[in-house]
């Protein structure tokens, strides 16, 4: 029996005509609730002299400033949060650029809905309830974890939560539990590889065969080694602790740019300096507004991450605009296991500590095993010398 | 990691530092959830215009 292709065809073949009107009901809905119930967007109307109601279409979005992730930061942790604490369920929270993390609630409905995108996202790339999913993202408060975890659940496959570490230990749970499918970050898939090589076991005596992969920058050279030291096809997938966690877009079969689920966020491209918005297929910052989130809705939200949007048909027959694969970041950030790591963090920890100097480098070792992290830092006191 | 005195440091000193090392990788490993290896180095060490993060290795 073919595999299914669509998890939910209504929503994902819908015509974009009916999307954005889809889009902009949800949208009144989302800045009724941020303006009534969240103190920084009633205060960003006020600023602006208008009201929900004067957001009359798409285009009239572009009227609100940007949400920085430094907003997030200065709500820490439950002002940006658009409804009563009883009523979340789960907390997550993302690495700040600074100081404070981003906390991220999300009520029953919202976890609903993110567990049906990311069971979009796996039946996209072919998995089905016969497959054993192993998911090495990282659970806790990090969203991958436990958002692929439910996906999965829902779609009926059996998951497998390994989570991140003991390498071997991945090893022998693929081998034993005849893993079928494997849920990470790209560059840990590699070290598996590696692991699995020195331990003697052949990637096709394996049953693998299908990787998803995000959470830190990847490329078409990466895609290749992984699929041909593990014997599966692999592919890309987008998330944001921010918008909830992973799902938010993700290769279909034809792997040519990941699908954004429109029907839960608007996006825009802008110039990240100007921040004008930009036409389909001009690269620049990804700007997101979440239009069905209940606890933590996010209007015009700055990602920092760069990428372009194409809205031309799939062949696939999906009808959400294809976003490219992101591979930089406008804020400084580098990401490293799926976990950001920025300047101001780094600069942070150096500053509170006595008797060092202002000038550091983060050198980071890409390699099979994975990542090596190295703090250069100048100390005040000259006659030390430390040698690598 | 090599540490090296100089001819006029006092071991005060190295203790000292070799204590700044382990602090700064325990703040790093709970601010960034990460593992650093720490290696201090002399000052004029790194050049003001340096990347702040270098990633080495494709």
């Amino acid at each position: 029996m073919a595999a299914k292709t669509f998890w939910n065809p209504e929503i994902e073949c819908m015509p974009r005509v009916e999307i954005q009107q889809l889009q902009l009901e949800r949208l009144q809905a989302t800045m009724n609730r941020a303006y009534h119930n969240v103190a920084f967007y009633r205060r960003r109307f006020e600023e602006l002299d208008i009201t929900p109601e004067d957001i009359q279409t798409i285009a009239d979005l572009r009227r609100l400033p940007l949400t920085e992730k430094e907003d997030l930061h200065r709500g820490y942790p439950y002002g940006m949060f658009a409804v009563p604490l009883r009523e979340v369920v789960r907390i997550h929270m993302s690495s700040g650029t600074t100081g404070h993390p981003s906390v991220v609630g999300l009520t029953a409905n919202d976890l609903r809905h993110q567990t049906d995108l990311v069971a979009r996202n796996l039946t996209a790339a072919g998995i089905t309830k016969e497959d054993v999913v192993q998911v090495f993202f990282g659970y806790g408060l990090f969203t991958a974890g436990f958002g692929y975890h439910y996906g999965t659940e829902a779609i009926g496959s059996s998951v497998i939560p390994v989570s991140h570490g003991d390498t071997q230990r991945q090893v022998e749970v693929m081998r034993d539990f005849r893993t079928t499918v494997i849920i990470g970050t790209p560059y840990y898939a590699l070290r598996i590889a590696q692991t699995a090589e020195d331990m003697g076991i052949d990637s096709h005596e394996l049953s693998l065969r299908i990787g998803l992969f995000g959470g830190e920058p990847w490329d078409e050279s990466v895609r290749q080694e992984i699929e041909d030291r593990l014997s599966i096809k692999a592919f890309d997938v987008y998330g944001l602790a921010e918008l909830g966690g992973p799902g938010v877009s993700f290769e279909c079969e034809q792997r040519d740019g990941l699908h954004i689920a429109e029907d839960q966020f608007l996006v825009e491209v802008i110039d990240p300096d100007s921040g004008q918005v930009l036409e389909p297929g001009q690269s620049g910052e990804l700007v997101f507004t979440t239009v069905n989130k209940e606890a933590f809705p996010l209007l015009r939200y700055r990602s920092g991450d760069l990428s372009s949007l194409n809205t031309e048909p799939c062949p696939c027959g999906r009808t959400h605009a294809r976003m490219s694969r992101v591979s930089q970041y406008t804020d400084g950030r580098i990401v490293v296991r799926g976990i950001n790591i920025f300047p101001g963090q780094v600069e942070g920890v150096l500053t509170e500590i006595d008797g060092l100097g202002k000038e550091y480098q983060l050198i980071l070792a890409r390699r099979w095993s994975g990542w090596k992290c190295m703090l250069n830092s100048l100390p005040i006191p000259p006659p030390i010398r430390c040698a690598g | 990691m090599y540490v090296e005195l100089s001819p006029d440091s006092t071991p005060d000193q190295m203790r000292r530092l070799i204590g700044m090392e382990g602090q700064i990788k325990d703040r790093l490993q709970q601010t960034l959830g990460l593992a650093v290896e720490v290696k201090l180095v002399e000052p004029g060490s790194i050049p003001p215009d340096a990347d702040q993060f270098r990633i080495i290795g494709k």
